[in-house]
């Protein structure tokens, strides 16, 4: 058997995915944001050490810049192992100051000073640790003072302050951060991965047992129904179709049964009656005359089981026919007046008069002739040979909205209406006992067939005065009542 | 042995009819279920063999109907029905036999033979009485360890008496048994039947087997127990 896909194992993966994509994305979003905040506060305090550093620059009388910067209070740029760097040049590029820090002659390239905006850039400082940097172009400008005025600017120029330190504590912050992020994504996931396999297996459950119960079923058991209190609403359509369709299996099945019942009771008697005269003629075989009416006896029951047989053999390749024989528009009276000249020995032997009733003398039906004509025979030699002697049979065709209709309508006074839904029945017939051999039971059941496969019903209706009348009419019409 | 036979198979019935009698069995047939159980009900039989699917009236009403009629023949259905609860419900409604069609003609005999013992309380086939040994599985008789040749009348005669051993069968007994229409049989049918018989089983020298009782009717029975006031 080819494997299945499983609904659990499908949403369980699907569930899996989702969630660790769910947890990496958030933990990418998370630390995308940590970052960009921690640079925004590392790069604050840079520039606020660079607009401090460019407070202390002042522009004496000459043009010339004086930074009044102190050692002592700003020892982060003094030199050490955890040293900051700083910078200013004057706006010729000229360094006007720069940090202890700068071993030698060492300064930042000059490259670095294209902007005259505040650039933040990340670097390697002359240590060689990583490093990030801020540059910023403040106006200077030169202060006179005056003891009768108040201080004015006379002249300005623009210097440049770099201030750089190293970025490597904010590199192993926003790693460990990081790290948190994708472990506690890891760890949420896997705990979602646990609640989804739960949720899973509780919520497939009705899935489950109703496929096990569907499973369960055997031909045997047919009368088992899968539909209880316990089934959710979503899964209630399906429950009650499939208890639907057991139930017209279970129909199918008894039918079939039935039907197999029928064939093998049909054949035991005319089996048990060529066994019996064959063991007797044979018991006593000394006897010509015995063994002449029992081989007599026996030829005549195989005949009755063969055209049984044969008849059965029609039935089912009708069945199986699925091609629509070729269909003609036929005249009914024609059709009707050949029937019954094959009839009319029959019908006086039977002292029963059939009356014709053409009222639609023209009328036609679209069928394939040599089957309509099977079928007419056998509603006709029915109405024949069970209509009591001395009664009348009323043979109609007849109009209506345009379309035929052939009613044979004969007495039948020991049916009932329960019967009506039975006649089509294979082996029915309203003797139980099925004394009567010259009719298996199948004639209306073979009918019925041929009807079907000319797009034609049977309707069968009982009057109050006890007589039976079978339409054929267009398939999908009601018939008129008789 | 009087048998009924109520079958709406014509064939099968007039086959049976002609086997049975040829056997030496008594039968009356019936087509339908109303004339099979007029003549169950007004005749004495010992084996009634039963169709179910009858027109009329069906097998199983026949047989119910009987049963509470008080009807002690021994009923074996004979159907094409052949499900377990088709068997059960037959047995159940008072039958005493199933068979199922078809059927072999010698399985129905036998059966038919294992009914009639059952009837008279015999369990074994083979009765012996004195000399007489009767195999009624074979149908066959031996007087004195040699095999005798009856016609099936005499065998039926015979084994009529020997199922009444020891006890005296009357002749109006013996005509019901043996005799399909007693109104067409001669007064002394009966007596020259036994004679016949007699000539057969009896042997040179030994008192009769079968003795009669004047005005009572015949009893078969052991030289050893025979009273003395026999003829």
């Amino acid at each position: 058997m080819k494997r299945c896909h499983s609904l659990q194992r499908k949403l369980f993966w699907v569930l899996c995915v989702a969630l660790f994509s769910l947890g990496l994305l958030s933990s990418y979003v998370s630390y995308r944001l940590v970052r960009r905040n921690l640079t925004k506060e590392f790069d604050y305090a840079l520039m606020a050490k660079a607009r401090t550093l460019a407070s202390l620059v002042r522009l004496e009388a000459g043009g010339h810049l004086e930074v009044e910067f102190a050692g002592e209070a700003m020892p982060e740029f003094e030199p050490s192992r955890h040293a900051e760097y700083f910078e200013i040049r004057d706006d010729k590029g000229t360094i006007v100051e720069k940090s202890k820090s700068f071993v030698g002659n060492k300064t930042f390239p000059a490259s670095l000073y294209r902007s005259h905006f505040e650039t933040f850039e990340n670097i390697r400082l002359p240590d060689g640790r990583k490093g990030r940097l801020v540059q910023i172009t403040p106006k200077v400008v030169e202060e006179i003072e005056d003891s009768e005025s108040p201080t004015h600017n006379v002249s300005a120029t623009t210097v440049s302050v770099v201030v750089a330190r190293e970025r490597e504590s904010l590199d192993h912050a926003l790693s460990i951060i990081a790290t948190s992020l994708l472990l506690g994504a890891f760890l949420v996931s896997l705990g979602g991965i646990v609640i989804v396999l739960v949720v899973l297996r509780r919520g497939l459950h009705p899935v489950r047992h109703l496929a096990e119960k569907v499973a369960s079923i055997q031909p045997e058991s047919l009368d088992v129904r899968v539909t209880d209190e316990n089934i959710p609403c979503e899964l209630l359509p399906v429950a009650q179709r499939v208890d639907d369709l057991l139930d017209r299996l279970a129909t199918a099945f008894e039918r079939e049964r039935r039907y197999t019942s029928d064939v093998a009771h049909e054949l035991r008697t005319p089996l048990g009656e060529i066994r019996t005269a064959l063991e007797i003629a044979l018991q006593w075989e000394d006897d010509p005359e015995l063994l002449k009416k029992s081989a007599r006896d026996a030829l005549d029951s195989a005949k009755e089981a063969e055209t049984l047989v044969q008849t059965l053999l029609d039935l089912a390749r009708l069945g199986k026919q699925n091609r629509a024989p070729q269909m003609t528009s036929v005249k009914l009276v024609d059709v009707v007046e050949e029937v019954l000249e094959k009839f009319s020995t029959l019908a006086a032997e039977r002292h029963v008069e059939i009356i014709p009733n053409y009222a639609a003398r023209e009328a036609t039906l679209i069928a394939n002739r040599d089957l309509l004509v099977a079928v007419i025979r056998n509603i006709v030699g029915n109405a024949i040979e069970y209509a009591p002697p001395y009664s009348r049979i009323e043979l109609a065709i007849r109009e209506q909205d345009g379309m035929a209709l052939l009613s044979v309508c004969n007495d039948a006074p020991n049916l009932s209406q329960d019967d009506l839904s039975r006649m089509c029945e294979p082996f029915w017939r309203h003797d139980a006992s099925r004394t009567d051999r010259q009719h298996v039971g199948l004639g209306l059941t073979i009918s019925h067939a041929l009807c079907k496969l000319m797009r034609l019903s049977l309707d069968f209706r009982l009057t109050k005065e006890k007589r039976l009348c079978v339409t054929i009419l267009p398939a999908l019409r009601p018939a008129e009542n008789a | 042995m009087k048998i009924l036979l109520i079958e709406d198979s014509r064939r099968l019935r007039e086959a049976l009819v002609t086997g049975l009698k040829r056997l030496g069995y008594t039968v009356a047939d019936a087509s339908d279920g109303e004339e099979g159980y007029r003549l169950a009900s007004t005749g004495s039989y010992d084996v009634i063999v039963l169709d179910l699917m009858l027109p009329k009236m069906d097998g199983l009403t026949v047989l119910r109907r009987l049963r509470e009629h008080k009807c002690d023949s021994n009923i074996l259905i004979l159907s094409a029905r052949d499900a377990v609860e088709h068997r059960v419900e037959g047995l159940r409604s008072g039958a005493d036999d199933y068979l199922v069609k078809p059927f072999s003609f010698n399985e129905l005999v036998a059966r038919i033979q294992a009914l009639v013992r059952r009837r008279f309380g015999v369990k074994n086939p083979r009765i012996e009485v004195g000399p007489l040994v009767i195999d009624t599985s074979g149908r066959v008789v031996y007087v004195d360890g040699e095999p005798v040749t009856l016609t099936a009348r005499e065998y039926a005669l015979l084994e009529y008496l020997a199922l009444h051993r020891d006890r005296v069968v009357s002749r109006l007994q013996l005509e019901e048994a043996l005799y399909e229409d007693r109104t067409a049989l001669a007064s002394n049918s009966i007596e020259s039947a036994i004679c016949l018989l007699r000539r057969k089983i009896d042997r040179p020298g030994r008192r009769s087997l079968i003795q009669t009782r004047r005005g009572l009717g015949y009893i078969l029975t052991a030289p050893d127990y025979a009273p003395d006031d026999t003829e």
